[in-house]
């Protein structure tokens, strides 16, 4: 009876096997290459119905105050409207901004372009964008985007469709920071009179994108429908529906993309990319993206508040074991924690790519000189801990990687699985970091811009210089360059700052994962770079 | 048996009661501040946490908070989620139907299914039984998410019989959708039951007034009807009521692997975000539902076997 079961329990975790990963025999090496393309092929024709998942579940609110995050990113640009639009290159261009134009380091101007209309009809105006940005800056809503807004004095309307920023100190990232979520423009009327039921399932939105928002089943799916009084003709959707249907399980996921079931999604599950690259129901696209994995010291005091031994962690750990195992082969070593698509769209990128090209590569592990590093700094306790979010399979290998990366040069690291409102905790209660001193985190910048990351780990006092990191040279370097209009200057400034603080690994960059997109072979026209997440991306989606 | 009742009843309500102040203690202690999570964003400021605590009373001390939930709850009013900014009754309306609907169906499968499989290893010759026993072990052996699986790639992917996920619209529908999670819910819990039929089936059988009932000559089934599964229902009763009960709290496994919007799909998000005040009123909906159908099958079997009311009794 026994043997019995048992064979019949191997048997079906067997099939199980096969039925999620689709045979392991292929290893990595007999994986089809990987192509990065930004876009895919531009439709031609309308299609009447699109189904995408969102593999991160159903998104909490629609609100742009409460969006930062995939699902809601995914599904609220197509419908809330920024001022400036992010390409497929990570440039922006104008969007219901015809122009905005940072005039000296404390002021910036937003010209509007005019004839822009809401879903109603009802024209866009300076004052629904005062409205519109203002709100972030309110403690009571507790915006997702407060800390975009936390250097400006004033928002001022100035014409009829002229509105001026006013800074208390200088901030160049605000300007592309406008091109995601926290530019996004809601009709001031609707919204105020909506309360806090804005952009919930009952409380509905009212912005001026290409779809609007027709049906939100609580649990179910979020419908879109194609707005056919969109302001700008060139951009109309091709798809007449989108739904948004919400699937967390991978494995599920997978079945029903295969099944064609749904028509794509963003975000498609490592563990799939070769069951999806065989499938002749759709195709796998990768694109750049500004999505990383780093390993984070989070300790003021401690081993991990010493450079060399963040160093010797990063020389221990083979990045492209990394990506082999983790990624699946979609994605690169990065040399740092600013990836460089985040300035490619830059007037300035020669500049950038220099200084990046300029940083010592640490993508093959040598054990030797990280042995060297551990020996001279003398650690006072060998014994460390790495916190991950529990419940994250990707972080769960990453940490056990860095935990065998670690015990080869002599230093011994926990894991520890924190709930997700713990782990939350960590990015703004000091107390909730004791005992820890390391985090492993993905994070991805929605925006362009080499300064989204820098000041907040760099300057002292900022909210993730959590080693009390501390560099004359790159704090004059720093604030040089967040003051400096001139983006050559700029440009500069920052690099000659990040030769400095990119060795001190304040992040241990592990690696840039590719953005992975499916589409079934009834759709096509999906940006395959990541700028998805600050664009009306579902407007191209039509048939091939 | 109204004084059953009445017991029955007074401890039901007594479950609930210390049930609640569990779940609700349980969360208190929980570690992590749900402000944090619920400010959002990377850099919350002091002064929205501070609004986020006001707001939800989690600056107030526990009796103080526990106090203000538990008024809500019995003015019928378990108050608005954190994260969704919807009343719990709504959330909770739009997906009862579905879950109770998959309950049901699993049920019904795992009752018809587990009391036959169990009567005919019974009665049957020594190979069915053996063929049943081995079918219903790996059944038991597959978790529901394993069976998911499989059911998955069978059934939606290689046939095309059934829809991958969803709950589906119009009745029809969403029994179309639910049959591949209903299955999934079913194999553990009919195994379960079908032992336990023939192994009270198997007891009466061997009992002296079947062994009359034989030698009067009465046709086989009217002896397996009359004077077996009579006396041998009771306790497939009992245990079919604590395999529905607990259907409950397993469909959660269930609707996260089809992607079915019941109840159990909305505690596993709610508790991933932290959002407390919708995890408590369905913590203690289902310990509820819980006590309420053991109770009801406390007094099925009663009603069928008046001695198990008197037994209380005394």
């Amino acid at each position: 009876m026994k043997l019995i079961s048992g064979t019949a329990t191997t048997l079906l975790l067997g099939l199980t096997l096969t039925a999620c990963s689709g045979g392991q025999g292929a290893g990595p090496a007999a994986a089809p290459a990987i192509t990065l393309v930004e876009t895919t092929p531009a439709a031609t024709g309308d299609v009447a119905e699109v189904t995408w998942a969102l593999p991160a579940g159903e998104p909490a609110s629609l609100d742009p105050a409460r969006t930062g995050d995939y699902s809601a990113n995914t599904v609220g640009t197509n419908l809330c409207e920024s001022l400036l639009r992010l390409e497929t290159d990570y440039s922006t261009s104008p969007g219901l901004a015809s122009g905005i134009v940072q005039k000296d380091p404390l002021t910036v101007v937003i010209t509007l372009r005019d004839g822009v209309t809401f879903w109603d009809g009802s024209p866009l105006t300076a004052d629904d964008v005062v409205y519109s940005l203002s709100r972030h800056m309110d403690p009571k809503l507790a915006s997702y985007a407060a800390h975009v807004y936390a250097n400006v004095a004033a928002i001022e309307k100035t014409g009829d469709l002229e509105v001026t920023v006013e800074f208390k100190t200088p901030d160049m990232q605000f300007v592309p920071d406008l091109a995601g979520v926290p530019g996004a423009i809601v009709q001031k009327a609707f919204t105020s009179k909506a309360g806090p039921a804005f952009g919930t399932a009952t409380g509905g939105l009212m912005c001026t994108g290409p779809f609007r928002l027709a049906g939100w089943q609580s649990g179910q799916k979020i419908t879109l429908t194609r707005n056919d009084t969109y302001w700008d003709s060139a951009g109309k959707a091709k798809a007449a529906a989108f739904d948004f249907v919400f699937l967390t399980d991978s494995s599920t996921l997978t079945s029903a993309l295969l099944a064609g079931e749904v028509d794509g999604v963003y975000g498609a599950p490592v563990g799939s990319i070769a069951a999806l690259q065989r499938s002749d129901a759709g195709r796998l696209y990768f694109g750049p993206s500004t999505e990383t994995f780093s390993l984070g010291a989070v300790a003021a005091d401690g081993p991990a508040a010493d450079p060399r031994i963040r160093q010797a962690l990063d020389l221990a750990i083979d990045k492209t074991a990394f990506v082999a195992g983790v990624l699946k082969g979609a994605g690169e070593p990065l040399k740092t924690f600013t990836p460089p698509l985040s300035w490619r769209g830059s007037p300035a990128r020669s500049v950038y790519d220099a200084g990046y090209a300029a940083l010592p590569d640490t993508s093959k592990a040598d054990l030797d000189a990280a042995k060297k590093l551990v020996t001279e700094a003398a650690p006072s306790r060998t014994a460390l801990v790495i916190a991950i979010p529990a419940g994250d399979q990707s972080l769960l290998q990453t940490a056990t990687i860095a935990q065998a990366a670690a015990r080869q040069i002599g230093l011994d690291l926990a894991v520890r699985q924190l709930q997700p409102a713990e782990f939350a905790g960590l990015f703004y209660d000091p107390g909730l970091r004791q005992g820890i001193d390391f985090i492993a985190t993905t994070g991805y910048l929605e925006v362009p811009g080499a300064l989204y990351y820098a000041p907040g780990f760099v300057l002292e006092g900022a909210a993730f210089n959590w080693t009390n990191y501390r560099d004359p040279g790159v704090t004059a370097n720093i604030v040089g360059a967040v003051s400096e209009t001139d983006p050559a200057k700029s440009a500069e400034r920052f690099v000659a700052a990040q030769a400095v603080f990119a060795p001190a690994r304040l992040q241990i960059t592990l690696a840039g994962s590719y953005n992975r997109l499916f589409l079934n072979k009834r759709i096509t026209g999906a940006p395959a770079s990541f700028s998805y997440i600050s664009s009306a991306w579902a407007a191209r989606v039509g048939a091939p | 048996m109204t004084g059953f009742v009445v017991r029955k009843l007074a401890g039901v309500v007594t479950t609930v009661a210390v049930a609640s102040l569990v779940i609700f203690g349980a969360l208190y202690l929980a570690p992590g501040d749900p402000a944090g999570l619920l400010a959002g964003g990377n850099q919350p400021s002091p002064a929205a946490l501070a609004e986020i605590r006001a707001r939800y009373h989690l600056d107030e001390p526990f009796p103080a908070q526990y106090w203000s939930w538990l008024s809500g709850l019995l003015s019928g009013d378990p108050g608005t989620s954190m994260v969704l900014k919807e009343p719990v009754t709504a959330l909770i309306g739009a997906r009862l139907g579905t879950t109770v609907l998959l309950v049901a169906y699993a049920a019904l499968l795992i009752l018809i299914l587990g009391v036959a499989f169990g009567v005919v290893a019974a009665v049957g010759g020594r190979r069915v039984d053996l063929a049943l026993t081995v079918i219903t072990t790996v059944l038991m052996a597959a978790p529901a998410f394993v069976a998911a699986i499989l059911l998955i790639w069978l059934f939606a992917t290689t046939l095309s019989w059934f829809p991958v996920y969803g709950s589906g619209t119009g009745f029809t529908d969403r029994l179309h959708h639910l049959t591949l999670p209903a299955l999934a819910l079913t194999g553990g819990y009919l195994a379960y039951v079908s032992r336990i039929t023939r192994a009270e089936v198997r007891a009466e059988l061997a009992a002296d007034h079947v062994a009359a009932a034989r030698i009067r000559g009465l046709p086989r089934w009217t002896v397996l009807r009359r004077h077996v599964l009579r006396n041998a229902a009771p306790p497939i009763v009992a245990v079919s009521g604590v395999t529905v009960a607990g259907l409950f709290a397993a469909t959660a496994v269930a609707e996260q692997a089809f992607g079915v919007a019941g109840l159990g799909s909305l505690l596993v998000q709610s508790a991933a975000r932290q959002d407390v005040i919708v995890v408590q009123a369905l913590s203690l909906l289902l310990v509820t539902v819980f006590v309420v159908v053991n109770m009801l099958v406390d007094v099925l079997n009663a009603a069928l076997d008046p001695r198990l009311a008197r037994e209380g009794a005394a």
